[in-house]
């Protein structure tokens, strides 16, 4: 499918509609989906200048599949909170009372919630959404019912960005969830535990060390620094992006800094002026045609639900900038230094991101909290092929755990909209949780701001961001599988030879959506 | 870092202790075992001087300064730490009178060959001994060490008595120290010293080691299930298996 170009043949709809209806390995859902994307793209893109449709089409800049027409936000962070208090007239549903109606409750909401893939990425705080129904329930039944709940997630929201948040308090409902999570070791809901290092106790990160050794979720946020960022409130969604709650990101769109390198003949001050400065605006005409599309045209916010009751509100969505291959984007322009070991190269690096969060720092960006997008370091899609994801270092390059920590956690603090660095441990670390809870406390005392595990030897493995089941893997090759990221995830694996890798590379996976 | 003293050092260990730990292995050792995994710790350096002492501890420090945040302790191996007593002593009061480092644990793997005057030098600095006994029964203990184990027996009592034991380590060789006559007494004497200390069940694998060493075979896991189940019968009640 072009874009920012001609319209696609209608032969090639039918062909591309025949391959889909006829496809051996879709679900029904699945069909339904892709029936629906290929719909979207013969409508026009939104009107670009010929310089960003240049840098859309030759890959430069992307906008990883979120179609032509934008008719709903990519990521969506309703305020579950609120809904739960006032009820929804929407949907017809009085605030619960009791914890069996608060579940209800949620699953009616979630299957409501728009995105990018028709499943909710965001489920919200969890525990703290739950805590006020929790008291007469005794530890047993906490424990059956979030089971049930659990297992009704992963069967009806067949999609591994979904993300549940739990933390930065440490209570019965966040200990229980951590419980249940590592007992049912499912793919879906992906897992955020908010840690404040002050308030929430050592305690609790050694809960979740103990499910990290066993299923290697959760996935730890350094929950001062994200609130720093976000004051009125955040969720981590998908490949651990960072956005406001009660909003969300209208899109992201990403600029490919291997191929931004490439196109540059001169030296660094003359990249950092004239070259980055020409492809960034391109990211952002991207970014701001798709909004504009979204909001004037399809009218999202003017009618759906979640808007007019209060429940997202378009002042708290943003945009999501961003980067990858910066590691080999350091590479070019220092003719071969390795970024995450060599000087040169971390310097160079360094002085690329500053500029470009200086530019998305600067940068006005219409229909956006505080006229703002966010920084977000992407974690690549199953497709990249040669490009590490986001701004880590290349695989089987990286330092030893703790110098690796050091080495990338000074630009931290620049990706508000989220960066994932993966950590990969020894399976040996399973019989000392301690120690998982060790690093990432030390993490975040140097300025990481969230962390990542993987550990080999699970059947449960992070690609990317993301979990699939190798087992699942396996089975889908043969007769195709019930959640939509198996698929993606098999195509990392074989892009990426993730079976035969040591536990750092495994870490490295690329994912398909952010 | 290297010296004759310190034969290198490991900045994160998750198998040296309880959490992320910080390890040093120092040089020389008083056993010959015939599985040793460090073979090359086993030759023993000249005494080493009071330069060797601060120069070996200032380099240790430095790397601590950075690091602290991600450990739970340091740990300090070998060859045999406990025949540097003097380093010893004055690392851990460095680390334990370091308000920026006191928080870390301090840890020694040891073959428990150090008298009880020796470890009373130490237990205002330590707060946990791992310590190998690898056979219960002396002559099979010579066998595998080339030593008798009555110094070790002894350092046993000694820091259980001072809550300084944190781990005992049993090597299980099949036909040696897996018989259910040696495993019986081997329980009954850590039973009589605390029934609840942690005994770690060691694997005897071929890796590295020397000749003589091939005649025994490696253990196989059915083997660790049997020993585990004959310590816990005679009322040991923290055995841990390898992964």
């Amino acid at each position: 499918m072009t874009k920012g170009g001609g319209l696609p043949a209608i032969d090639d709809v039918r062909d591309s509609a025949r391959r889909i209806v006829t496809g051996a390995s879709l679900s029904y859902r699945q069909r339904v989906h892709q029936l629906a994307l290929l719909a979207e793209e013969t409508l026009p893109y939104p009107d670009l200048s010929p310089g960003a449709a240049a840098a859309l089409e030759s890959g430069l800049v992307s906008d990883l599949h979120e179609g032509h027409a934008p008719y709903r936000p990519r990521y969506i962070l309703p305020d579950y909170a609120k809904a739960l208090a006032q009820g929804s007239e929407y949907l017809e549903m009085s605030p619960p009372t009791d914890f069996d109606e608060a579940i209800t409750f949620l699953q009616v909401l979630y299957h409501n919630v728009p995105s990018i893939t028709t499943y909710p990425v965001f489920l919200g705080d969890l525990d703290s959404l739950l805590l006020p129904y929790v008291e007469g329930v005794s530890d047993a039944e906490l424990h059956r019912k979030l089971t049930n709940f659990w297992r009704f997630l992963d069967r009806t929201i067949p999609d591994a960005f979904t993300h549940a948040n739990i933390g930065p308090s440490d209570n019965r409902v966040a200990r229980a969830i951590l419980q249940v999570d590592a007992e049912l070791a499912q793919v879906v809901p992906n897992l955020t535990l908010k840690w404040d290092p002050a308030t929430s106790g050592e305690g609790l990160l050694l809960a979740a060390s103990e499910s990290i050794a066993a299923v290697n979720k959760p996935h730890i946020a350094n929950h001062p620094m994200m609130a720093a960022d976000f004051p009125s409130g955040y969720g981590v969604v998908s490949c651990y992006n960072t956005l406001p709650l009660g909003g969300g990101s209208h899109t992201l769109v990403r600029l490919n800094l291997l191929e931004s390198a490439r196109r540059h003949d001169g030296d660094l001050a003359s990249y950092l002026n004239d070259t980055l400065p020409g492809h960034i605006a391109a990211t952002f005409e991207v970014i701001e045609a798709r909004i504009d599309f979204l909001v004037r045209e399809a009218r999202f916010f003017e009618h759906n639900f979640l808007a007019k009751e209060g429940l997202i509100s378009k002042d708290r969505f943003t945009a999501m900038f961003g980067i990858y291959g910066v590691a080999e984007m350091a590479e070019v322009l220092t003719g071969g230094s390795r970024y995450g070991t060599d000087n040169d190269a971390n310097e160079i690096a360094a002085a690329v991101i500053d500029t470009i969060a200086r530019f998305v720092e600067n940068h006005p960006v219409p229909h956006c909290m505080g006229n703002r997008a966010v920084l977000h370091a992407q974690s690549g899609i199953s497709e990249d092929i040669g490009v590490t994801a986001g701004a880590r270092v290349k695989t089987g390059e990286e330092p030893e755990i703790v110098d690796h920590v050091l080495a990338v956690s000074p630009h931290h603090h620049l990706f508000a909209g989220g960066i994932s660095d993966i950590f990969a441990l020894d399976p040996t670390v399973r019989a000392n949780p301690q120690a998982i809870a060790d690093v990432a406390r030390g993490a975040f005392e140097h300025g990481l701001r969230e962390i990542t595990f993987n550990i080999a030897g699970c059947d449960l493995v992070r690609v990317t961001g993301y979990m699939v089941r190798l087992s699942d893997i396996e089975k889908w090759r043969k007769e195709g599988s019930r959640i939509n990221s198996t698929a993606l995830g098999a195509e990392s694996v074989d892009n990426w030879h993730l079976l035969d890798r040591t536990p750092r590379v495994i870490s490295h996976e690329f994912s398909p959506r952010s | 870092m290297s010296s004759a003293l310190v034969a290198r050092t490991i900045g994160t260990s998750v198998v040296d202790g309880p959490g992320n730990r910080f390890v040093v292995f120092l040089q020389g050792c008083n056993f010959n075992c015939v599985n040793c995994h460090n073979p090359s710790t086993i030759r023993r350096m000249h005494r080493s001087t009071p330069e060797d002492i601060e120069r070996g501890i200032m380099g240790i420090v430095d790397q601590l300064r950075t690091r602290a945040p991600f450990l739970s302790g340091v740990t300090v191996s070998g060859g045999e730490p406990t025949l540097h007593l003097e380093f010893l002593e004055t690392l851990f009061e460095t680390i334990k009178t370091d308000p920026a480092l006191n928080r870390l644990s301090t840890f020694v793997d040891s073959n428990g060959s150090l008298d009880t005057a020796g470890w009373m030098r130490l237990i205002p600095w330590i707060d946990g001994v791992m310590l190998d006994l690898k056979a219960f029964t002396p002559v099979t203990h010579r066998m595998i060490t080339g030593q008798t184990n009555a110094r070790v027996l002894e350092s046993i009592r000694f820091l259980s008595e001072r809550e300084r034991l944190a781990e005992i380590r049993l090597l299980v060789i099949e036909g040696l120290t897996d018989l259910d006559e040696e495993l019986r007494h081997y329980a009954r004497f850590v039973g009589r010293v605390n029934p609840a200390i942690r005994v770690k069940l060691m694997a005897y694998r071929h890796h590295g080691v020397r000749p003589q060493g091939l005649k025994w075979p490696e253990t196989r896991p059915e083997t660790i299930s049997r020993v585990a189940a004959v310590l816990e019968r005679e009322g040991l009640t923290n055995v841990a298996v390898p992964i």
